[in-house]
């Protein structure tokens, strides 16, 4: 079921008021950039990107089926701009680039602090990197933004059964890299 | 009842993936912290999961909204009011119209010479210009027209050329 506010925004988008689709924006752009910060460990190109994935809706938005949820299809243009990125990164990377990757935290913390938080928080993200592609898709899209598998399968384009082999590789992979660092709840 | 090692293993991944209902859950979670070797297996990816789950959300830049709505392309036709849009079109469609006359008249008055075809040809130019002008807006209405009329001027200095090389019918023939 669509969310009758996300529907009347976009009705109002699409009758041209820029205003409703900022009030769009400012209410997902925390987890659209927190979405693309995950996937790209990296908060600039994660801003500029998600700047590109809400220009890419809006300019795409008389394709959104208003009888469906906005979230799942604003994510898969998140999805694909990720993607395009990613593809663009594989072109241009080097093993310089590789090297310069940051490490997963090697000092045990507990999330006690603001400080540990903050260091729970890194080593996560750099654990995250280490996963391939499809698995720190799943994982980020189910247990971060706990999308279902069918929402992640219409998303990205895979079926269901290959996302739940990907999720659980990824998880069996993210458990042992963070146990390595020392980083556990 | 008490979950074997083996079901263990089987019910981890739906376990995780939080398709297991409340009760087989309740087994699963009290055999993996009365047996060791699962524990070791699979609390980590429990404990992984729970921490995922439990993230801070991220806090997308400030001036990430300001940047996005000033990027936003202008929708076509958008800030144009109607009536100039269809000003616009009507004056493409009017001049379309009047060449098409003119140009028919000038068959009129050769004597049958391309009139004819030239006037089918400009009434489906016509046509597609309006098609055209009617699903865009206001800059694309102007330049249908313009394209429209151009093509249709050269058609006229083409039909004036042909009908000055036409024989000139003799005086008998005029009779006749």
């Amino acid at each position: 079921m669509p969310d009758p506010q996300d529907a009347r925004l976009v009705a109002q988008t699409l009758r041209g008021d820029r205003d409703a689709f900022g009030v769009l924006v400012t209410k997902y752009r925390d987890q659209v950039y927190g979405y693309l910060l995950r996937m790209l460990g990296d908060s600039e190109q994660a801003g500029d990107l998600a700047q590109e994935a809400f220009i890419r809706a809006y300019t795409r938005i008389e394709t959104y089926d208003t009888s469906r949820p906005f979230r799942p299809w604003l994510f898969a243009i998140a999805h694909n701009a990720c993607t395009d990125c990613l593809r663009r990164r594989r072109h241009e990377s080097s093993l310089e680039d590789e090297t310069t990757m940051e490490p997963v935290a090697d000092e045990r913390s507990s999330p006690t602090t603001a400080a540990d938080l903050a260091g729970l928080q890194e080593g996560i993200a750099a654990a995250l990197q280490k996963l391939n592609e499809a698995e720190r898709t799943v994982i980020v899209l189910k247990h971060i933004h706990g999308f279902q598998y069918d929402e992640i399968s219409s998303m990205v384009g895979m079926p269901e059964g290959t996302l739940k082999s990907h999720a659980c590789r990824g998880r069996r992979k993210l458990a042992a890299l963070l146990q390595a660092a020392g980083v556990e709840a | 009842m008490s979950m074997s090692c083996e079901q263990v293993a089987r019910a981890i991944d739906p376990y995780l993936d939080g398709e297991l209902d409340e009760t087989l859950s309740a087994d699963l979670m009290a055999h993996l912290h009365r047996c060791p070797e699962c524990s070791e297996s699979y609390l980590p990816q429990v404990k992984t999961v729970d921490l995922l789950q439990s993230l801070p959300a991220a806090e997308a830049p400030v001036d990430l909204v300001a940047n996005v709505l000033q990027g936003l392309p202008e929708p076509p036709g958008a800030g144009e009011p109607a009536h100039i849009v269809w000003g616009a079109f009507g004056l493409g469609v009017a001049g379309a119209l009047a060449t098409v006359a003119v140009l028919w008249l000038i068959g009129l008055l050769s004597h049958g010479l391309p009139g004819t075809a030239l006037l089918e040809w400009a009434a489906l130019k016509t046509v597609l210009g309006v098609v055209g002008a009617l699903s865009s807006g206001v800059v694309k209405a102007l330049l249908y027209g313009l394209a429209l009329n151009a093509g249709l001027l050269l058609l006229i200095g083409l039909g004036y050329l042909a009908w000055r090389r036409r024989p000139i019918p003799s005086p008998a023939m005029m009779a006749i």
